[in-house]
């Protein structure tokens, strides 16, 4: 069992580390994150995937672009105030993922169901935890260098890019997109 | 007071916070798997492992200490999966995994005792989840439903061997899906991922405002 | 494809953005374990966090 499950094991916290770096790296340096989720894939449309479910600090949103909306709101600085640093920083302080389905095949080309056992880390569907903090602003007034600290939970559940994974040896974009979206900070 | 004021208005605002958000489905299975999940882990863990965990399931915990100053449990640390500080190719990412649910007690027998508010005190928790489709049907043929239930919350810790009784605030992710023939409920956990990190006198309401 | 999906969860009410966590009252069939005493807790008399 545990032999078998190796290669899903280290494929899953290979995807994890990609995604992690990608995703809060996009957040911080104030670029889109849209295109990591199912919503606008035309292979998961086609198929008839249901749009990605993002729920932020408890509300329900539409579309990543929506929730592309909320970050930038959030970044907002009020007039008057002058920021020598980035107006909200995410810290990733820890990450964990889990297989859930290791024979994933919705929307899958027959061809990578044919060569890709469900042993292969190829076909997976993934439970990704990340932990950390958000820091808003900078403080003027003591040796911390932010105003407010927030403590972050974000869930992801991943499925993987067909279009990508297609391609032999394809280097370029994700391997995985965002079927579901949990986020909470507190 | 004008000076926080001033300090207030000089930091962007964070997105507000609503209540618990569970979209789980007409048969109510996430309130009624949580009502037993967290007695039974803080009272009798076998039971739990033996009505809701099979050889398919995955449980592993992530301790993270915010605080240098975080007496953090040494058997917590010893079996901490951080993908961040370990490595995605490290082996002890491999050997951290626990999967199959007498594993899984083992392990739990380990961990620190624990206590958990009632979920009742709805302020204490935050829970968010959803159905999803497309995981494998244990049967075989086809496409199954799961169940993502997210829990952000408190509880009392007390590692007996080392001595530390305290608080910590937690996140667990569970991910259910339907059960094989002959398991004690129509659902199994998938997966649990459990977060621990130091608590904050902050942290003390969880529930924020409810929804307008 | 969905409609023949094993779903043990029933389906989601249609128009469900938001829910609130309740836990349910008695009268639902809360899972009734034996509870036996193996909690080792005494009471926390501090945070030693």
């Amino acid at each position: 069992m545990a032999s078998l499950q190796e290669t899903n094991i280290r494929c899953s916290a290979e995807a994890a580390k990609n995604f992690v770096e990608w995703y809060y790296r996009q957040v911080n340096e104030a670029k889109p994150v849209a295109q990591g989720y199912v919503n606008g894939n035309a292979t998961y449309d086609k198929a008839g995937h249901p749009p990605a479910d993002i729920c932020i600090n408890g509300l329900a949103v539409a579309t990543p672009a929506e929730w592309g909306k909320l970050l930038e709101q959030q970044r907002v600085v009020p007039s008057g105030a002058s920021l020598d640093r980035k107006a909200v920083r995410y810290e990733v302080q820890c990450y964990d993922v889990h297989v859930i389905n290791s024979d994933y095949r919705f929307a899958a080309p027959p061809k990578l169901v044919d060569i890709h056992a469900p042993t292969d880390g190829v076909r997976m569907m993934l439970m990704l935890s990340v932990s950390g903090s958000v820091y808003f602003g900078a403080s003027s007034k003591s040796n911390d260098d932010y105003a407010l600290k927030q403590h972050f939970n974000d869930v992801f559940i991943l499925v993987p890019n067909w279009d990508v994974l297609e391609k032999p040896g394809a280097k370029f974009g994700r391997k995985y997109l965002v079927a579901s979206h949990t986020y909470r900070a507190y | 007071e004008e000076a926080d004021a001033a300090l207030k208005a000089s930091y962007p605002t964070p997105l507000p916070r609503l209540a618990s958000n569970l979209r789980d489905g007409d048969n109510q299975v996430a309130s009624t798997f949580l009502r037993a999940v967290f007695p039974l882990f803080d009272h009798d863990r076998p039971t739990l492992a033996a009505q809701f965990y099979d050889e398919d399931s995955h449980f592993t915990v992530t301790f993270v200490a915010d605080s240098p100053s975080d007496p953090a449990s040494k058997t917590c640390l010893k079996f901490s999966r951080n993908i961040q500080s370990l490595g995605a190719r490290n082996p002890a990412t491999l050997q951290r995994m626990f999967s199959g649910g007498n594993v899984i007690a083992d392990l739990w027998r380990l961990l620190p005792a624990t206590r958990h508010p009632s979920l009742d005190q709805a302020d204490q928790w935050l829970i968010d989840g959803h159905t999803f489709p497309h995981l494998a049907d244990p049967s075989g043929h086809g496409f199954a439903m799961g169940l993502m239930i997210n829990v952000n919350g408190q509880c009392e810790e007390a590692d007996v061997a080392e001595s530390l009784f305290g608080t910590r605030t937690f996140s667990r992710c569970f991910i259910l899906g339907p059960s094989k023939p002959g398991a004690p409920y129509p659902y199994r956990v998938l997966s649990d991922h459990l977060t621990l990190h130091t608590w904050s006198p902050h942290d003390m309401n969880m529930g924020g405002q409810t929804p307008a | 494809m969905a409609a023949q999906a094993n779903n043990p969860f029933g389906m989601p009410p249609a128009q469900a953005l938001h829910h609130p966590f309740t836990a349910p009252s008695s009268g639902q069939p809360a899972p009734s374990f034996g509870m036996p005493a193996q909690n080792p807790f005494g009471a926390p008399a501090s945070n030693t966090f």
